[in-house]
């Protein structure tokens, strides 16, 4: 950022102030029903039939919301998968299906707890919560993924629906939930775990696509507001890229 | 009630989150002192959440235990090795009064030892089996199966045959680095592109009050 002569705060608070009306406005437009049409993420479209997969079979579900925590450089896509754990918590409710949660971070915790126990709550089922439905397994992000790869290896489980921060340790899982035949819908944002989770998940969410998972499991029209306005900036920051580009070769010149 | 169960908190966290936001982004001393102390609040209270790790461990494993489930017996060595390290941990922080320059806690040699010779070696184990898993991994992506399978694998013979060419074909070293330096780093940095502009408006999200799952 030095070389174009603004602080990387300055470079934020302009991206958040240009992005604020845009968003604003796309919001407007889908409120009054004139955008909102989503694209097709086959990763996402096919939740629904991991919670029939195990409402079918009556085995659980796991639910992973990743290796990050609340409050620290993950929480973008812990958030992400703490906003599915909701929708999942609550199809998995309306139709009597357990979920299993798997929790690497403390913070995570209680937050997943209050989520399954809201969800029966919500379905007039408060008895049917067990706090025991969200485990934490260890914060060491290898610890967790061989206590994972345990479960996944020793318990009847239908499918792994895992969201969130995931580093190398993703493999361990990933490859011990293909041996065990357990359907697998994976997503992060690190493009390095991506590598390995094309290569075993039968569903995969890339990189920003975890984020819309709000935007098409309650489809409010701020959410979808946001997932266009994020298309619309991703534009702008490339056509700057191109230019800043064309206008460094000119400078050199 | 529903103020207090609903709006407060919502509201308390969007007004907390918009003054760190803003303290991180204007230079202003005053406002990052306050930032800072937000933060500092909510790293000791995440603090906590540990001990409720600790509780839902206990919960599970006891749960095991007391319904003989097949894992049962896995669940005891889990417990047992949690209250040993425990034990060893408390006891050590206490240092002596003798010596009070003495190393307590975690820099015990007791604590230590246990780290050294049980949490390492395991550690290192499952970082080994890594090297394996991304094999049958590799084994699994590069099956043909679509056209998208057979440019995977292309490229990757074409990125392996660079680093092992031992100097026979001179331009195969040049066309990895090419491959990883042009088409793999840009696919890279588009990926982290979205991902950056994702983050940023689920913060938006967030700090609206759209997107809540810490409350109804």
């Amino acid at each position: 950022m030095d070389d174009i002569g603004l602080s990387t705060g300055t470079v934020a608070l302009m991206l958040l102030l240009l992005i604020l009306p845009v968003l604003f406005f796309l919001t407007s437009r889908v409120r009054a029903g004139k955008s909102g049409t989503l694209r097709q993420i086959p990763g996402l479209e096919d939740l629904p039939n991991s919670v029939g997969r195990s409402a079918e079979t009556g085995q659980p579900l796991h639910v992973s919301v990743g290796v990050g925590g609340v409050g620290g450089l993950s929480t973008a896509e812990t958030w992400t998968g703490l906003t599915l754990l909701t929708q999942l918590a609550d199809e998995a409710t309306s139709c009597d299906t357990p979920l299993i949660v798997t929790v690497s971070d403390p913070t995570v915790l209680p937050i997943a707890q209050d989520i399954l126990r809201r969800a029966s709550a919500r379905h007039g089922n408060s008895d049917g919560y067990d706090p025991t439905q969200v485990r934490f397994i260890a914060p060491n992000p290898m610890a967790y993924a061989a206590g994972v790869s345990g479960m996944l290896e020793r318990e009847p489980l239908t499918g792994s629906v895992m969201v969130g921060s995931f580093g190398d340790e993703y493999l361990l899982m990933g490859q011990t939930g293909v041996r065990c035949g357990v359907h697998q819908v994976i997503g992060t944002a690190d493009p390095v775990t991506l590598a390995q989770v094309y290569a075993s998940a039968d569903d995969t969410l890339v990189g920003e696509e975890i984020f819309a998972v709000g935007a098409y499991t309650r489809r409010l029209p701020v959410q979808i507001g946001s997932l266009l306005a994020e298309d619309w900036a991703r534009w702008v920051v490339a056509a700057a890229v191109v230019l800043l580009a064309i206008w460094k070769i000119l400078t050199r010149a | 009630m529903a103020i207090l169960k609903r709006t407060l908190p919502a509201a308390l966290a969007i007004a907390v989150g918009l003054f760190v936001l803003v303290a991180l982004l204007l230079p202003v001393p005053l406002l990052s002192t306050i930032g800072t102390y937000f933060i500092d609040c909510a790293v000791i209270i995440a603090a906590f959440a540990l001990f409720l790790g600790l509780l839902n461990v206990l919960r599970v494993h006891l749960g095991h235990i007391r319904e003989r489930t097949k894992t049962w017996r896995y669940s005891v060595v889990l417990l047992v090795a949690l209250v040993l390290v425990l034990v060893v941990g408390v006891v050590t922080l206490m240092p002596s009064q003798a010596d009070q320059s003495q190393p307590s806690g975690p820099s015990h040699p007791a604590m230590q030892w246990i780290f050294t010779n049980v949490m390492v070696p395991i550690q290192a184990t499952f970082g080994a089996l890594l090297a394996f898993l991304t094999l049958a991994a590799a084994y699994r992506l590069f099956r043909l199966r679509n056209a998208q399978s057979a440019v995977l694998l292309v490229v990757a013979l074409l990125v392996l045959a660079g680093q092992a060419s031992f100097g026979l074909l001179p331009v195969l070293p040049q066309l990895r680095d090419w491959i990883l330096d042009v088409p793999a780093l840009a696919g890279m940095r588009g990926i982290l592109l979205g991902v950056a502009l994702g983050t940023v408006l689920t913060g938006i999200r967030l700090l609206l009050g759209v997107e809540r799952p810490y409350s109804d």
